[in-house]
């Protein structure tokens, strides 16, 4: 492990668990950005949200995630990236409805590498991200200057992600996100395990960034491993609502504190947004405003 | 997955680092009953101890590993291991022929023999140790192995396997337990990242995985690395849900340029542990784990 800087990327909210699970989870623009702001003071430098509308309904709405990410950005220099993810409430939307988020002017969108079925409220929800739409929803973060980070949740995403690259539809360096232990709510994802994650991190393309997440009790095994691994790594209320076994975590901040607590043992240091985005080769706010402009 | 429990070793001394390296080194009895001392305050239930002549130099004499053994147990009741592979210098050196040294066996065997001995280090193969310009060979064949497999036995300690590469863990290792040697739960300690042993591997998260997939059945293992390695080695072991050993035989370092102190790598090492959601096993939870 040479000298670097490891990213932390928090991800507040859920398309899943709400505030049944954990009353913490934050759901208006205001709960959202207040904790993305404890959370970047705690070390983290990317922040990928999710939105929800007045009911606590989660929503697409693109209004929703302007408010969101402006109040965000009034409050810190985060990196500033949405889901695509339709919005799972008592309506599921569909992939198409995902893409709205892409007028919100974030920085960084997720783009998930292949059909997923997820259970949702006990009802199967089939997200059509078919190869077409991938390849099209490339080209529009493209156009509108936003930096794809690619979900991987099995090996079928990891080539999808491959082929992808060798089409050009990405720019190096390439932003990776390992999701794992999700099986349980998404067929096609796979548990965590160490050889699972270093199989991802062999078929990695030169001048590739990865991240990875784990689900639930997952969630601390899978970043260490990653880190271990020379990559960076993603905890928050999305992924993982406890902070110890029945134990509810009290904020996204307390899951960010503990994460770069073990990172400075590790002898490493967190990488600032600053220095996050140029690891990412993505423009500072201030030149990326000026190139929205020209 | 992180095991509940985590057995914590530390290695105050070794075999080969000096005072000149660090002058936290601790290399007489009374120094490494005391750090020993403060290491199972901070967690570890484990002592992998290496004894060393009054001028520092090292040996496997039952009466300075008693004398050691006897000021640890007078302190606390750490789980006591004692090395049969002494060490680089001192009476376990001998010249084979200009150039050429070796570490001489039968030294080796006397490691065994201290009083409260409960565990001994068994390196069931054939090392070529090259720094500063020497050449050192620790020869252990086959019959070797077995013999001092059986003199263990014997003597009633539990072998602490080590293995620097993935042959020692598949060949001697293998069939000495095949034979029955030792009692499950088998102990294996991986080393990595021993650059001056010839054969031996470095440390990367894919090759302990690898070793860790082909272990004998009912082994638990140990994970120690040398130098900048072990902070990240041992982190790994926990993640792959083994036991973990730190201390200044392995490395001097507490970060890049800064001295470290045994205490002080074995508070880290509790720490991150306890940030992993498990806690380090006391020696008495270590005796029963290892069925001692």
């Amino acid at each position: 492990m040479a000298d670097r800087k490891v990213i932390i990327t928090v991800a507040p909210s859920s398309n899943f668990q709400g505030k049944e699970a954990n009353p913490a989870i934050p759901y208006t623009p205001e709960e959202i950005a207040e904790q993305v702001y404890g959370a970047w003071n705690a070390g983290a430098s990317l922040a990928h949200m999710h939105a929800r509308d007045r009911d606590g309904h989660q929503t697409n709405d693109v209004n929703v995630f302007r408010e969101i990410n402006s109040a965000v950005r009034a409050r810190c220099d985060i990196i500033i990236q949405n889901s695509i993810a339709p919005a799972l409430g008592p309506n599921p939307g569909t992939a198409e409805d995902g893409l709205q988020v892409l007028d919100a002017d974030p920085e960084m969108c997720s783009i998930d590498m292949g059909i997923s079925v997820v259970v949702n409220r006990g009802k199967t929800v089939i997200i059509e991200w078919t190869r077409e739409f991938l390849r099209r929803a490339a080209k529009m973060m493209a156009e509108r200057g936003i930096k794809p980070e690619m979900e991987i949740f099995n090996d079928s995403n990891m080539d999808e992600a491959l082929m992808m690259i060798a089409e050009g539809l990405f720019t190096p360096p390439y932003s990776f996100s390992f999701v794992t232990n999700m099986h349980k709510v998404n067929q096609g994802s796979v548990a965590f395990s160490p050889k699972r994650l270093m199989g991802y991190v062999d078929l990695l393309p030169p001048r590739s960034l990865f991240s990875t997440l784990g689900v639930g009790p997952a969630q601390l095994p899978a970043t260490v491993q990653s880190i271990l691994l020379g990559g960076n790594a993603r905890v928050g209320f999305e992924d993982n609502i406890h902070f110890s076994r029945g134990v509810l975590a009290q904020s996204n901040a307390q899951l960010v504190e503990r994460l770069v607590r073990i990172v400075r043992d590790l002898g490493l240091e967190v990488a600032s947004p600053d220095e996050a985005r140029r690891m990412l080769g993505m423009p500072a706010p201030k030149e990326r405003s000026a190139q929205k402009a020209a | 997955m992180i095991t509940p429990k985590v057995i914590v070793t530390v290695a105050p001394t070794g075999g080969m680092a000096s005072k000149k390296q660090n002058p936290h080194l601790p290399t007489q009895p009374q120094e490494i009953a005391e750090s020993t001392y403060r290491c199972c305050n901070e967690g570890a239930s484990v002592v992998a101890v290496h004894a060393r002549r009054p001028d520092e130099e090292a040996t496997c004499e039952p009466a300075v590993y008693s004398r050691i053994n006897n000021l640890i147990r007078e302190r606390c009741d750490i789980v006591i291991n004692n090395s049969t592979g002494g060490g680089v210098n001192g009476d376990m050196v001998s010249t084979l022929r200009p150039g050429l040294e070796e570490i001489v066996f039968a030294e080796r065997l006397k490691g065994c023999r201290g009083e409260h001995c409960e565990m001994v280090t068994f390196d069931c193969h054939t090392i070529m140790a090259q720094f500063h310009g020497r050449h050192l060979v620790m020869v252990t064949e086959s019959e070797r192995c077995t013999q001092m497999a059986q003199l263990f036995k014997d003597v009633g300690v539990k072998p602490e396997w080590e293995v620097f590469s993935l042959a020692h863990i598949v060949q001697d290792t293998a069939r000495l337990i095949e034979e029955g040697f030792d009692r499950p739960p088998y102990y294996i300690n991986i080393v990595l990242g021993a650059a001056g042993f010839q054969g031996a591997y470095p440390y990367s998260p894919k090759i302990l995985q690898m070793m860790v997939d082909h272990l004998p059945k009912d082994s638990i293992f140990c994970v120690s690395a040398i130098g900048p390695a072990q902070l990240p080695a041992t982190t790994n072991a926990l993640l792959l849900g083994g036991h973990i050993r730190v201390g200044l035989e392995d490395n001097n370092y507490y970060s890049h340029g800064r001295l470290a102190t045994n205490e002080e790598l074995v508070a880290r090492a509790v720490r991150i542990v306890r940030e992993l959601g498990a806690e380090p096993a006391t020696p008495a939870e270590a005796r029963e784990m290892l069925n001692l």
